[in-house]
């Protein structure tokens, strides 16, 4: 089936439709026709006067032949138009996207400067009051113990 | 006859079985975002001086702002971008 649908892609879009519109009013024909051929004059015509049941038959085939190949063409020529809208959407939406991370990334960036900028300043704050600090007060080990923990998030004493 | 001119409608909604496939990209995250939160910094055993310890406070102090700005940012970028996404349709 697939080598079917790839040989038809390889046509222009044109062809087929003229192509598939000729089979359709083929069928329609040939169906009418087998109608008439019924009838005289039509019925004397040799060979084809002769065979209105086979070209009643081949009538229908064409006609529904015609029609699902038809149909198929202006469905597959709306998805294809659906499929370039929403391209065209989402051309527009990752464009957005990026727009967004760039303004955020600058964001993050402004935000993140402005800590370390504080924490230079606390640093430094630290440093020159530091001999105040530590005159009136010396840290007790357990003080350190518990610190760690803390900042490791396990039990007092297992820090190492 | 009449029988096989209800094969058309039968043959027609075949056509209506066909799914279109349209790429679509996940978003990219801002490198920023896309490192760990570091580990907290610890006081060595043999800190005597308060100034030392609560200059590691502050550090860890620091670490603790840069990450919440990270997560504040995820949620941030999670809502611009399913914004974006819910845009297309």
């Amino acid at each position: 089936m697939w080598q079917f649908q790839w040989m038809i892609g390889l046509l222009p879009d044109s062809w087929l439709f003229w192509i598939y519109l000729t089979i359709l009013s083929a069928g329609a024909t040939l169906y009418l026709a087998s109608k008439l051929l019924k009838w005289p004059p039509f019925r004397w015509i040799p060979m084809v006067g002769q065979y209105p049941l086979v070209a009643e038959i081949l009538g229908v085939v064409l006609l529904a032949g015609g029609i699902f190949l038809f149909g198929g063409l202006a469905i597959d020529m709306a998805w294809r138009d659906r499929v370039h809208q929403l391209e065209a959407k989402i051309a527009v939406a990752e464009q957005k996207s990026k727009d967004a991370n760039v303004k955020l990334d600058s964001e993050i960036k402004k935000k993140n400067k402005v800590i370390k900028e504080n924490t230079v300043i606390y640093r430094d704050r630290i440093k020159e009051v530091a001999k105040v600090i530590d005159k009136e007060c010396s840290v007790a080990p357990e003080a350190i113990d518990i610190h760690n923990s803390a900042a490791k998030n396990i039990k007092s004493g297992d820090a190492k | 006859m009449k029988s096989l001119l209800l094969l058309i409608p039968v043959f027609l909604l075949t056509g209506c079985l066909e799914s279109v496939p349209v790429k679509r990209n996940f978003p990219d995250i801002p490198p920023e975002l896309v490192t760990a939160c570091p580990e907290l910094q610890e006081a060595t055993k043999d800190t005597k001086e308060l100034s030392k310890l609560l200059d590691v406070v502050v550090v860890n102090y620091s670490t603790y702002y840069e990450c919440r700005v990270k997560v504040d940012a995820w949620l941030q970028w999670h809502k611009d971008q399913k914004k974006i996404f819910e845009e297309v349709k």
